[in-house]
């Protein structure tokens, strides 16, 4: 994997809101096709900007941020989004919302409905595919807005937060629901997370950013995730501890939390 | 589902049966005052019903008819430009702050005061009936429709451009089908005021409408029964345009209805 192109690169980006100080400085990174990717840090750490430039939704001051090799302009469309905040549209029944990406690439009805209702039918929600989303649960919301993510087969995976808003059952049901569908099993993904335990089970590194753009980074690599077996184990435990050192190392990272 | 499929049948049957009661008991009302005032000027309802029935076809259905065409027509024109005007400027920052002084100072203006200017400008006919319509409902759209889409999640908009959507598809899958709901409040609000600008302007210039049925055909000749008749007709138009407007923004919103 190692002599192949990154999937996304960054390359002394700095980032500020119009207004405001810089939320990345000189941020370089690089991530291998392949690997799945959560990255952790205090609130307000830059984080979530991070993941929007990945997205192509921000463009960044300086630096040279490249996916699959090249160049970022805007949004791509072998790029995949999950927002914590489901972003389904109330409008459209769930089908619907998990064609929309075909949809907008100009399927036609027939491809793009029978596309996304074995995409609902995957993540068990086959029965509900003429509900609208505030006739959903919030779990249910979250499935269809990562059906509606896969279901246009993007190279890299990008999630925010994915199931932070959900409650603890739910979300662990998800997270398993993530590792069934390739996260930390070989598909290419970034998950921003303020969970440790989410993080230790679905990266394979783990990406701790400090409370300001000027403090320093860590990568924890985290092998094990994506076994069979690893969560629980004192493996899976003592890379949660590693992780929490990690985040209390920076004395000013604790104090935003 | 079964159970909320009942508990709507039920609100139904209650909305229907209270509709009922209110019915009656203003004719009934109507009919008491009749007694009491007892004078050729308040015929009861019975009289007026007949008279209702038998003016149908003596004219009544026609001028119903060139009523219903100017309000519909104006709700249509107002649709097809404030609308889309709306959309714009909620979508565009610029454009708003530019267009927002402008649109607060001429909202509170009550537009029928440019009736004169109107009828300088487009003659008596139709044309300027229309535009006086068209013109007060225009303000309302305009306005709840530009705020309803400027009130869209920032993440509805990221997420779906983050699925490739373009400018154009942004406006398609995500600002039009949000404003819908403010541009039937709009059009709901707004039936009353197009019907009695309309009963307005139908007073001059013109030989066919309610309006005119009713204050020169039959107020003009002392016929108070037929007056009556044309009331009853104006009333059953503003009913039909607020119903047919209810009934299209519930099969356009139906998301917008359960579990809200």
């Amino acid at each position: 994997m190692s002599d192949q192109k990154p999937i996304a690169a960054l390359g002394d980006v700095t980032f500020a809101y119009p207004g405001g100080a810089a939320v990345l400085r000189d941020f370089t990174w690089k991530m291998p096709a392949g690997e799945s990717w959560a990255i952790i840090g205090p609130s307000g750490c830059g984080k979530t900007t991070l993941l929007y430039i990945l997205a192509g939704l921000r463009l960044p001051d300086s630096g040279d941020v490249a996916i699959a090799g090249e160049p970022i302009g805007g949004p791509r469309r072998d790029i995949g989004l999950i927002l914590q905040d489901n972003g389904l549209l109330p409008w459209e029944t769930a089908l619907s919302n998990v064609g929309m990406g075909l949809r907008l690439r100009g399927a036609p009805g027939r491809e793009w409905r029978s596309e996304a209702q074995s995409w609902l039918d995957r993540l068990g929600l086959g029965e509900f595919s003429n509900r609208f989303p505030g006739q959903l649960s919030g779990g249910q919301k979250q499935r269809v807005a990562i059906a509606r993510t896969l279901a246009v087969s993007p190279t890299l995976l990008l999630m925010d937060e994915p199931f932070s808003a959900l409650d603890a059952l739910t979300r662990e049901t998800l997270q398993l629901l993530a590792l069934e569908l390739g996260i930390a099993r070989g598909r290419s993904a970034v998950l921003i997370t303020h969970d440790i335990n989410e993080a230790v089970m679905l990266g394979n590194k783990i990406l701790i950013m400090g409370a300001g753009p000027d403090d320093a980074t860590t990568i924890i690599e985290n092998p094990g995730a994506g076994q069979d077996g690893f969560i629980g184990s004192d493996d899976f435990i003592r890379r949660a501890v590693e992780v929490k050192a990690g985040l209390n190392a920076n004395p000013e990272a604790l104090a935003a939390r | 589902m079964n159970e909320s499929a009942l508990g709507r049948l039920r609100s139904r049957a209650a909305t229907l049966g209270g509709g009922i009661i209110a019915v009656l008991a203003a004719l009934l009302v109507w009919q008491v005052v009749s007694w009491l005032v007892n004078s050729n000027i308040l015929p009861g309802p019975l009289p007026v019903s007949l008279t209702f029935i038998e003016q149908l076809d003596e004219g009544l259905l026609g001028h119903a008819a060139v009523s219903a065409y100017r309000v519909v027509l104006a709700i249509a024109i107002s649709i097809a430009i404030a609308a889309p005007l709306g959309l714009i400027l909620g979508t565009n920052a610029r454009l708003y702050t530019l267009s927002a002084p402008i649109i607060y100072l001429s909202y509170p203006i009550p537009k029928i005061v440019a009736l004169p200017v109107i009828l300088l400008l487009l003659g008596l006919g139709d044309v300027s009936k229309v535009t006086m319509i068209a013109l007060i409902l225009f303000f309302q759209i305009l306005i709840l429709v530009r705020d309803e889409v400027r009130t869209v999640r920032p993440e509805l908009v990221l997420s779906v451009r983050s699925l490739g959507a373009n400018r154009l598809q942004l406006l398609r899958f995500v600002f039009m089908p949000a404003s819908l709901p403010g541009l039937f409040t709009a059009l709901r609000v707004s039936t009353g005021v197009s019907i009695a600008v309309l009963f307005f302007v139908e007073s001059f210039g013109t030989r066919q409408g309610l309006g005119y049925y009713i204050l020169v055909e039959s107020w003009g000749r002392l016929a108070y029964e037929e007056m009556y008749a044309g009331v009853i007709a104006m009333a059953l138009l503003g009913l039909g345009v607020y119903y047919a407007v209810d009934g299209i923004e519930r099969r356009l919103t139906r998301w917008n209805r359960d579990d809200r």
